[in-house]
């Protein structure tokens, strides 16, 4: 379970090889012949300029991890997938990151959602320019456009049940000095800074006895005290679906029990129930009709300490406790046989106290989502044309509550032992026991109008959709409201030669109504030229698609400040006039008015954000397998609102206010590229995608960009420039440190950094930084294979990024000084990848340089399962397969102190988790 | 919920009708678009550009302003203040930037309230003939406050452009949208410009204004808004005021390049209107506590007779822990320069330089003008406690070894102390510290009586009284008469041969003896780096040395001796304009001297 790592990037060159090679030989990712386009749209590849993949959601049933979304590495082309701690997953494409999702049309953010694979038919993730546009502004940054199950006419009754069970493993990365070592770093750290040490040779040797409760020389290790490497998971869930000739329905109910690593205190669970019910029905020959329901309620409960809380004290603060209060001395009063924990002067907080007394957080979360549609085929009226209406209600109520409760501390010292109560007095706060409650509403209908005609050689394919929504969240003290008029037509001829426009007009509320509308057309061209007479007769060749897409798209978020455009008053301080009340001779009375403070200034022509996007791109499949797609495009977003007050000289008196605009500007441009493989041969078969990514962006255009040296300048940099000062080696004498420009004139010591002093001026201040680093990878990629033989099937999928640079941050790498803060890291590394240690911190060496750099690539495997498929025809069993599935199981990385793909995982943030899980699922 | 879908399915139906859909719903908050209903925002901008004014001679410039020149230096040099006159600063820290702002942003206020005639339209009050009167006296409080705020910008900022010209600032009378502003056409106006502007503006706040803010000058049924409840606000005597010093400055060497005598001649007779104001109207034999020349000016009193315009009022005992050693609780952070305390005159009036003023080097502290005393704290200084005169809390020992000698920590860098704005009723030891109201008198008497002088001077010389009825020399007498406080006798009070041998010397000997009256009379009031540049006419001028006191022990003499502290620097006469301005315009173009603060 550990990470395999390597600094050599051979190993890591080897790797690609070894996963070219598997590519090469092996069969799974075959493109699809289908595009799935908003407003419920499937048409076939070869009568779109549109080109994506489709996803089924039984191809998410791979993740052993809680949220399937997980699941899509590696499977749709040009679509990145990042996770953090404890699976917080976020997507990407073309340079965009985005969480929003679109789910049977309507958008709603995915955390509301929750949905399990089994109540997904497909996924894709919209993101080329025409897609965007048939969906409109939400969609502009991209998005995964999702279909729930809504079962088949005609289709016999069935069953699927699963079942599965697995542990997870956390991926601490955060190791902290234990009691020795922290006594020898503080004392070592004081003397550094001219203080006198702490701990005497005989402290240390009572250190090393490791007790905890030792009341003299207490020693405790927090991390293991308080946290544990494991936790369980288990998921179960049942489907059922089918079909007659006039109706069709599916039924989902899935449960999800979590565990957590938290060792000790309150209960730790993250649970959850999910339901999803559609029945769809043909009411008479023009007329459909259907419901349907999804709802979730999940529970979460923890201690209020948090996972990292046992860095709120060192190893030698205080001993963990003193025993149970008896009640008999003034110390402990009239709490009888509670718990008396130790604190101290300098450390006040106690976290095994916290976690054992201090509470727990339960929340609540539960949604549900109403979805009613009807069709009616017009085609009495006109050969072609359909109409739907479509009314969505999504709700979302959470409540955290949970007792905010007291342990009872004294203070303690290694002198006198107990001393005073602390301010830590176990007392039950009974008013606080409810933290906060928020909601979430979304209204959104639509009404569509279809009309799909063949006449010869032009087919023709045009619709029009209204769309109006009201998304209510408490966080917003008023509701966003948004609509729109979409305008769609797609003109193939021959079969081969295609023409997609689309025209949008949208309406916000988030804009006055100067700037509230904007029209914003997309088009997009391709030619299947696999369809040409001269290539039709190709037997080498499957297909060929050759398409460019161009349009101008808006941007809009529901979660988007309401009144930016809208000036801002409000009654400031009141001031007196009037004599002064002593020595009065003039008058006696006093009179008060306010002033008016104008907090921001009105922009009645605030409007959308625009996005320029262009790009052209192929898809190539041969007849032996391989297959072949690659995409170009440059996105210019313009018109971001900022604030423009620092533009305008002050003499224009705004003072304070702040003023909005359309304003800054913002280049993209990459490519993507992904390779195919499919093929059967003999019993197995081998599907194998490998999918290559790379782009930047820069910014074109900021508000500000004052500089004095040129190498401060801002606009045109690539917005993965890191900014910091110039490492030059350390002070190594005195000598060095009086003549050689230092940032801290007074405090410089030997073995503190040294850093470039860029202009010259014998000083080092913010002016001597520059860009120093580059820190998004300048090639990503993403894999898959599977491999089937008989009943055996093998899906792995992974991710990798090539080198770029990161920073080491935070205080497990730069602490060091006072009390605490020593970590495993520092004291491993003082004097090298560490400078100096001093109690009283350095203003030198924590500052951003490219001392702290490490280069960094990594390959990932994401997901694997390993499964069986037992043919079965008793009791009802048509199949059992029976999958091992693991996650996050190797890493191969040349950088040894974080992880690569989320740095601050298992230090300051989440852990990232390791899974493995066993489990089966039945179909009757 | 059916009436909502119903609604809904119309509205996506004719979304051509949504605008009713997508407007925001009322708020209640104030906004651009309703503001004017609600008079309390509308006066708000004038409060806003009121609130502006500094209210202690520790805000910047304020009294930094004698530091900047050769009245006063700092113990700390770790401030942007220090660094600015000891010509080692950078354009990232400016000390004036916020002086700028302030400025700008309150004639902003002040136009947001006149555009349009906006202010004078609205109702304030259900009482019309009330409301009549407080929406003439916001009118006029909103002229007379632009007027004030150009007036401080040309004070610091008027000067010879890198073009050479002599400039002012940029005028807006009207405010500016940041849609209709286009930082690519500001330009500085030229000094005359906007001297001219000034004045303009004082003259409309004269139509508008009250005369003075005093109830006994009022009619009854002015109440509530006119009168006493207005102080601390202007009226019209503090427009005058400003007029004379503005006048005043627009006639000095600096800003007078073709020396046009009549800006001198309107400048004394409108300080001359102000003097007669407070001896007429205002004064103690009119009403019970009102003005006389025969009663000292108190610091501490907010409501001082000799009062016309001051700032907002606060209690506390800033200055105190500013001023005063570490030994009495304070922080030595100022010391006046040794050039000060040489620039007050011996008792009999006489400077010390003259041989007749019988002043001793050896005791130099001795037989010196009263108001010496009253300003500054010097070796063997007692501080005693203004109601109890046995009390002596703290007596100064400034002589090397002593515990106040420059150098120890929270010490004066200079050898003196300032003792004009404490309240020596103060002491951090007692039970119940002793406070007062402190504010900014922006304008007073005394500077009326100086400015009355010093243009009268240039006009008809020191001794013509028929002019405007008053004499330079009779208002500077009036100036060294005037008992100081605990009612002692003025300099001049008991004959003063010094002014008499000046006024009968003619302009020349007088305009000296003028400027250093300015110098001693509004020590640490913000007013000596201005009047320096005002009367210079090259940067060499103000360029100097300053000096502190050194003062040694040998058998139980001491001995004095004046060294160097530090020297003034400065590449021109002018201040520079915040490097950000000009970044951000193309027109704007900085004061001389100043090129690289671009």
């Amino acid at each position: 379970m550990k990470n395999i790592q390597h600094n050599d990037f051979r190993h890591f060159l080897a790797v690609c090889l070894l996963a070219v090679l598997a590519w090469q030989t092996g069969a799974a990712q075959q493109r699809d012949t289908l595009v799935l386009l908003p407003w419920g749209e499937t048409v076939p590849a070869d009568r779109t300029s549109v080109s994506s993949a489709i996803v089924t959601g039984t191809q998410l049933e791979r993740t052993p991890y809680r949220d399937a979304f997980t699941g899509l590495t590696g499977l749709i082309p040009g679509m990145e997938q990042t996770m953090g701690g404890n699976c917080s997953v976020s997507f990407g494409s073309k340079a965009l990151a985005t969480t929003s999702c679109v789910i049977d049309d309507v958008p709603l953010d995915y955390y509301v959602v929750n949905l399990e694979a089994n109540q997904i038919e497909s996924i894709s993730f919209l993101s080329s320019t025409v897609e965007k546009a048939k969906y409109g502004p939400y969609a502009t940054s991209g998005v995964l456009y999702i279909r729930t199950k809504k079962g088949g006419y005609d289709t016999p009754f069935t069953i699927h049940a699963f079942a599965e069970s697995g542990v997870g493993h956390a991926d601490w990365r955060a190791e902290y000095a234990g009691a020795v070592d922290y006594a020898r770093l503080n004392n070592q750290a004081r003397a550094a800074a001219g203080y006198t040490q702490l701990y005497s040779e005989e402290a240390i040797a009572g250190f090393a006895k490791g007790d905890p409760l030792d009341r003299r020389y207490p020693a405790v290790d927090w991390k293991s005290l308080l946290i544990k490497d494991w936790r369980p998971t288990t998921r179960a869930g049942i489907e059922a679906f089918g079909g007659t000739r006039n109706i069709k329905y599916h039924f989902a109910l899935n449960g999800l029990a979590d565990g957590d690593f938290y060792k000790i205190g309150p209960d730790t669970f993250s649970d959850r129930v999910n339901l999803t019910t559609s029945i769809t029905a043909r009411i008479d020959r023009y007329i459909t009709a259907g419901a349907s329901f999804r709802g979730m309620l999940a529970y979460h409960q923890e201690g209020r300490g948090g996972l990292y809380g046992y860095t709120a004290a060192y190893p030698v603060a205080f001993p963990v406790a003193f025993g149970l209060s008896t009640g008999t001395t003034d110390l402990d009063g009239d709490r009888l046989g509670m718990p008396v924990y130790a604190v101290s002067r300098t450390c006040p907080t106690n976290p095994y106290a916290y976690a054992m007394e201090g509470g727990f957080t339960l929340t609540r979360n539960r949604t549900g989502i109403f979805d009613a549609h009807i069709d009616v085929d017009m085609d009495w009226l006109l050969k072609g044309l359909t109409l739907q209406g479509v009314v969505n209600l999504a709700t979302q109520y959470s409540l955290a509550s949970g007792k905010n409760e007291d342990y009872l501390a004294y203070y303690w010292d290694a002198t006198s032992d107990i001393t005073d109560l602390s301010t830590h007095q176990g007392v039950k706060s009974s008013s606080k026991s409810v933290f906060s409650t928020s909601t979430y509403q979304n209204l959104s209908t639509f009404a569509k109008a279809a009309y799909k005609r063949e006449f010869g050689d032009h087919a023709l394919d045009m619709h029009v959709v209204g769309y109006l929504s009201e998304m209510a969240q408490s966080s917003l003290s008023y509701p966003s409201r948004f609509v729109s008029l979409i305008g769609s037509l797609s003109y193939v001829w021959k079969q081969r030669y295609i023409l997609d426009l689309t025209a949008n007009r949208s309406g916000s509320s988030q804009y006055a109504r100067e700037g509230r509308y904007g029209t914003f057309p997309a088009a997009g061209l391709a030619w299947i030229a696999s369809k040409e007479p001269l290539l039709r007769e190709a037997r080498w060749l499957d297909y060929l698609k050759v398409y460019a897409q161009g349009g101008l798209l808006a941007m809009y978020s529901p979660t988007g400040s309401n009144f930016l455009y809208e000036g801002s008053y409000l009654l400031g301080s009141s001031l007196t006039y009037g004599p002064a009340p002593v020595g009065q001779w003039f008058g006696i009375d006093t009179q008060s008015a306010s002033t008016t403070e104008i907090s921001r200034l009105p922009n009645r022509g605030l409007t959308y954000p625009l996005f320029h996007q262009y790009e052209a791109g192929f898809d190539l499949d041969f007849s032996c397998g391989l297959g072949l797609s690659a995409n170009i495009y440059q996105i210019e977003r313009t018109g971001y609102v900022a604030n423009l007050m620092s533009l305008y000289p002050s003499l224009y008196g705004y003072g304070s206010a702040v003023w909005y605009d359309n304003y800054t500007e913002n280049l993209i441009r990459g490519a993507s590229l992904t390779l195919r493989y499919n093929r059967h041969l003999g019993e197995v078969r081998i599907g194998s995608a490998l999918n290559l990514m790379s782009w930047d962006s820069w910014s074109t255009k900021l508000v500000l960009d004052e500089y004095i040296y040129p190498w401060q300048r801002q606009t045109g940099r690539s917005t993965a420039d890191y900014v910091g000062y110039v490492y030059a080696g350390k002070f190594e004498t005195g000598e060095q440190i009086e003549t050689l420009p230092k940032y801290d004139q007074t405090g410089t010591q030997v073995g503190d950094l040294r850093y470039e002093d860029l202009n010259g001026d014998g000083v080092i201040d913010a002016n001597d930084q520059r860009v120093i680093g580059y820190v998004i990878p300048k090639l990503r990629f993403n894999w898959v294979v599977d491999l089937s033989w008989k009943g055996w099937e093998l899906n792995l999928t992974g991710l990798g990024q090539s080198s770029r640079d990161v920073y080491l941050t935070g205080t497990y790498f730069r602490g060091g000084s006072g009390d605490g803060n020593y970590s495993a890291f520092i004291r491993d590394n003082i004097g090298g990848a560490y400078p100096r240690l001093s109690y009283i911190a350095s203003a030198t060496n924590g500052l951003d340089s490219n001392f702290w750099r490490r280069k960094c690539w990594f390959l990932k495997l994401r997901n694997v399962e390993l499964a069986y498929n037992i043919p079965c025809r008793r009791f009802g069993v048509n199949n059992v397969r029976v999958s091992l599935k693991g996650a996050d199981l190797l890493t191969l990385t040349n950088l040894k102190e974080a992880d690569p793909e989320s740095l601050t995982s298992g230090l300051s943030a989440y852990p990232f988790t390791q899974y493995v899980s066993l489990g089966a699922k039945l179909s009757f | 919920m059916k009436r909502t879908i119903l609604n809904f399915a119309l509205a996506t139906l004719l979304l051509a009708g949504c605008d009713k859909f997508l407007d925001q719903f009322p708020s209640g908050a104030y906004t651009d678009e309703n503001y004017t209903d609600y008079p309390a925002l509308v006066r708000g901008y004038v409060e806003k550009a009121y609130s502006l004014r500094p209210n202690h001679y520790l805000s910047s410039p304020g009294m930094a302003c004698d530091g900047y020149a050769d009245n006063m230096a700092w113990r700390a040099h770790d401030n942007a203040m220090w660094r600015y006159c000891s010509g080692s600063a950078t354009m990232t820290d400016d000390p004036f930037t916020g002086l700028w702002t302030r400025c700008y942003t309150g004639i902003y206020y002040c136009n947001l309230f006149l555009q349009e005639g906006l202010g004078l339209s609205e109702r304030y009050m259900v009482n019309q003939q009330a409301d009549r009167n407080l929406r003439l006296a916001l009118q006029g409080d909103a002229y007379a406050l632009r007027a004030y705020y150009l007036y401080e910008l040309l004070k610091y900022y008027g000067g010879r452009s890198t073009a050479g010209d002599l400039a002012g600032v940029p005028i807006f009378t009207e405010p500016v949208s940041p849609e209709e502003a286009d930082p690519s056409r500001v330009r500085r106006s030229t000094f005359d410009e906007c001297m001219e502007q000034v004045l303009r503006d004082c003259d409309s706040a004269l139509l508008y204004l009250p005369l003075a803010n005093r109830d006994f000058l009022k009619d009854q049924e002015m109440i509530p808004v006119l009168g006493a409840v207005r102080y601390r606000r202007m009226d019209g005597i503090s427009v005058k005021c400003l007029k004379a010093l503005a006048l005043l400055t627009w006639a000095s060497p600096a800003y007078n390049p073709l020396d046009d005598r009549s800006r001198y001649d309107e400048a004394a007779r409108t300080a001359k209107e102000v003097i007669d104001h407070k001896l007429t109207l205002e004064s103690a034999d009119k009403v019970s506590g009102g003005f006389s020349l025969s009663r000292p000016f108190s610091w501490c009193d907010p409501n001082d007779p000799e009062a016309i315009y001051i700032s907002q009022i606060f209690q506390s005992s800033l200055y105190e822990g500013y001023f005063y050693p570490q030994g009495f609780s304070g922080q030595g952070s100022y010391g006046p320069t040794q050039e000060l305390v040489d620039a007050y005159p011996a008792s009999n009036g006489y400077p010390i330089t003259d041989p007749r003023s019988g002043y001793d080097p050896a005791h130099p502290y001795d037989n010196r003008d009263p108001r010496f005393y009253q300003t500054v704290f010097y070796d063997g200084s007692q501080v005693v406690r203004n109601t109890n005169e046995s009390d002596v809390m703290y007596i100064f020992d400034i002589a090397e070894g002593g515990k106040d000698a420059p150098g120890l920590v929270n010490t004066s860098p200079t050898g003196y102390y300032i003792r004009r704005h404490l309240y020596l009723g103060w002491n951090a030891s007692d039970a119940v510290v002793q406070d007062v109201y402190r504010c900014i008198f922006i304008y007073r008497w005394t500077h009326m009586c100086l400015a009355f002088a010093e243009a009268a001077n240039e006009v008809a010389g020191p001794l013509d009284e028929t002019r405007y009825g008053l004499s330079a020399k009779q208002a500077l007498a009036y100036v060294r008469n005037r008992p100081q406080e605990g009612d002692v006798p003025g300099v001049g009070a008991a004959g003063d041969p010094y002014l008499d041998e000046c006024a009968l010397g003619g302009a020349r000997p007088f305009r000296a003896l003028v400027r250093n009256e300015w110098r001693l009379e509004t020590a640490f009031e913000g007013f000596r780096y201005h009047d320096v540049r005002r009367w210079a006419t090259s940067a060499d001028e103000i360029n100097i040395p300053i000096h502190r006191i050194k003062i040694t022990v040998e058998n139980g003499v001491k001995r004095y001796e004046s060294e160097e502290l530090e020297r003034r620097s400065f590449p021109s006469l002018w201040t520079p304009i915040p490097s950000t301005e000009i970044r951000r315009t193309s027109l704007l173009l900085q004061n001389e001297g100043w090129e690289a603060w671009k």
